[in-house]
């Protein structure tokens, strides 16, 4: 997998909110959808270029050149169009560069300028209220997909607290992202179906109602189980992120909590559970 | 780890040092650096005649010392490494520059950084006509790098700049980036008539003078607070160049032009802004 962060910034919290919740829509898998992206962290207005609060988001595609389509169509029509708005490259060391304002700046039709400040080319697009700036390029990097624990509960409530938990405390962990709704997977999924041009189906072996019509994975007392899927910018990153939510996630009916592997199915990299936890302590 | 060359002469003529620089001193003896020619009026003397030379040489930077008001060249050509001089320097420093930085104390006369291409030069004091501009002729003035000057600046500011930034912190002369085709140039004082005329891209931020100064072929846009000076803002906090406190975040007028000519560029004027 192939990742880019792009920093945004806004003139305050509530465009830099809607900014960033459009930009990364439609973002859980790509299984069907186009990247995994999410929100890494928010940034003070000290830590960005402009000297505005800003948000580090991360998007993960399969190849760089999937990559580069989505990052220019995403920030085209979900952050070019959102008042107020600045996009930066957050990977500035990288080798790879994906095109950003280098495409985008034809929406100018002709009144686009360029800048060039320390080194690096910015696009000043018109727009209705001003000008919207962005960066000519982009960085990308070779990221890792589908880290993932899954939690076995005793009941659907405690296992929406302990996913809560987890999800909050991973909120700001640097070079990850939880990518589904509200960082919780409920549809687990297996690769391939019964259906031939179904390439992936629900996890049978997770889903409780099916037990005993199964081969069934889950705890025997298990009532319901959730999955948390973080994809990361490097093996350090999921490794302590998994660890972290390992931690928070255990508690009171909490039966079980594991990584799941598929079997090697899903790539070459494998983080055993017990193993992160003794790589990162608390 | 600085060579040091103390100029000992008290001539008139000019004593012409081009590619006396960092990367030509590298790995030379005292003694070889002394055999170095220099050209004084239509003379070559040897650099041991005119200048003193002290201090270690790491082939990375060079202290220039003494009265050096009538040293032409300084730095012309500077690819890399650093050069200081302490007090004034005649015409043509950091002529077409590529990469490095130099730094003077005092003033540096006409010329300074005509034709960069990249490095960084900084004049504490005044600079003399043509600033980062063409070098005669030529059509493109500087086309990289960054001219910091502390003082005030005369004619032909960055005339002909293609690219890079220029900032003055006092006033500049008449035709201020004219006949420009890219590039930043700030002056935080007043600059003098026909300024960016035949400018054809470009930005051109005055912030001490008032819009009348403004050629009557640009058009006036209307008020805006341009996102892009906060970076300059932080590039030059960067560079230890202090502005006025939030002048990147201020309204300015924006004039488009030159109408004569592509009309791409513009020039920003601050302006007050009616409150709501």
């Amino acid at each position: 997998m192939r990742f880019a962060r792009l920093i945004v910034t806004a003139h305050d919290e509530h465009w830099l909110e809607a900014a960033v919740r459009e930009a990364t829509g439609f973002a859980t898998s790509v299984i069907a959808c186009d990247v995994e992206a999410a929100l890494e962290r928010w940034l003070s207005a000290a830590e960005t270029a402009d000297g505005r609060p800003g948000a580090a988001i991360l998007m993960f595609g399969f190849s760089k050149e999937k990559l580069a389509t989505s990052i220019t169509t995403r920030v085209g029509q979900c952050i070019l169009t959102c008042p107020t708005t600045a996009v930066f490259d957050g990977l500035p060391d990288a080798a790879e560069r994906a095109p950003l304002g280098k495409f985008l700046r034809f929406f100018g039709d002709g009144y686009q300028k360029s800048k060039v400040i320390g080194g690096k080319r910015y696009w000043r697009v018109p727009v209705m209220d001003g000008e919207f700036l962005v960066e000519e390029t982009t960085g990308i990097e070779k990221g890792i997909a589908g880290g993932n624990i899954i939690l076995h509960c005793v009941s659907a409530q405690v296992a929406l607290s302990a996913a809560r938990r987890v999800v909050e405390a991973l909120q700001g962990h640097p070079g990850v992202i939880v990518p589904f709704p509200g960082g919780v997977v409920r549809s687990g999924s297996k690769v391939g179906s019964k259906y031939a041009k179904i390439r992936a189906s629900t996890n049978d072996a997770y889903c409780p109602t099916l037990a005993g019509r199964v081969a069934t994975a889950l705890h025997p007392r298990a009532a319901c189980a959730y999955e948390i899927v973080i994809d990361g910018v490097d093996q350090a990153a999921i490794g302590s992120a998994m660890a972290k939510a390992t931690r928070a996630a255990a508690g009171d009916g909490i039966l079980l909590i594991e990584a799941g592997n598929y079997g090697g199915k899903l790539g070459k990299f494998h983080f055993p559970l017990l193993k992160a936890l003794a790589d990162y302590p608390e | 780890m600085t060579l040091s060359l103390t100029l000992r002469s008290d001539g008139t003529l000019p004593i012409d040092v081009q590619g006396l620089l960092p990367e030509r001193f590298a790995g030379l003896s005292h003694d070889e650096v002394a055999r170095l020619p220099v050209r004084i009026g239509k003379r070559v003397v040897d650099l041991g005649e005119v200048f003193g030379i002290s201090g270690d040489n790491d082939g990375q930077s060079v202290a220039w010392e003494g009265d050096l008001r009538s040293v032409v060249n300084l730095g012309a050509g500077m690819s890399h490494g650093a050069m200081t001089v302490d007090g004034s320097v005649g015409r043509d420093a950091g002529r077409g520059m590529t990469g490095g930085r130099l730094e003077i104390s005092g003033d540096a006369a006409s010329g300074a950084g005509s034709g960069m291409r990249g490095g960084m030069l900084r004049i504490r004091g005044d600079v003399g006509d043509r600033a980062a501009a063409a070098d005669p002729g030529h059509r493109h003035g500087m086309s990289g790098g960054c001219l910091l000057v502390e003082g005030s600046a005369g004619i032909d500011l960055a005339r002909g700049i293609r690219r890079g930034l220029v900032v003055v912190r006092g006033s500049c002369g008449a035709g201020a980036m004219m006949d420009a085709t890219a590039g930043t140039v700030i002056v935080l004082g007043e600059c003098g008539p026909h300024l960016a005329a035949g400018m054809r891209r470009g930005t051109l931020i005055c912030l001490g003078s008032p819009p009348s100064t403004m050629m009557p072929t640009f058009v006036a846009g209307r008020i805006s607070r341009p996102p892009f000076l906060s970076l300059l803002a932080a590039e030059l906090n960067r560079w230890n160049f202090d502005l006025p406190p939030g002048w990147a975040c201020g309204a300015f007028r924006q004039y488009h032009g030159d109408m004569l000519t592509l009309g791409l560029g513009e020039v920003f004027v601050p302006e007050a802004v009616e409150s709501a």
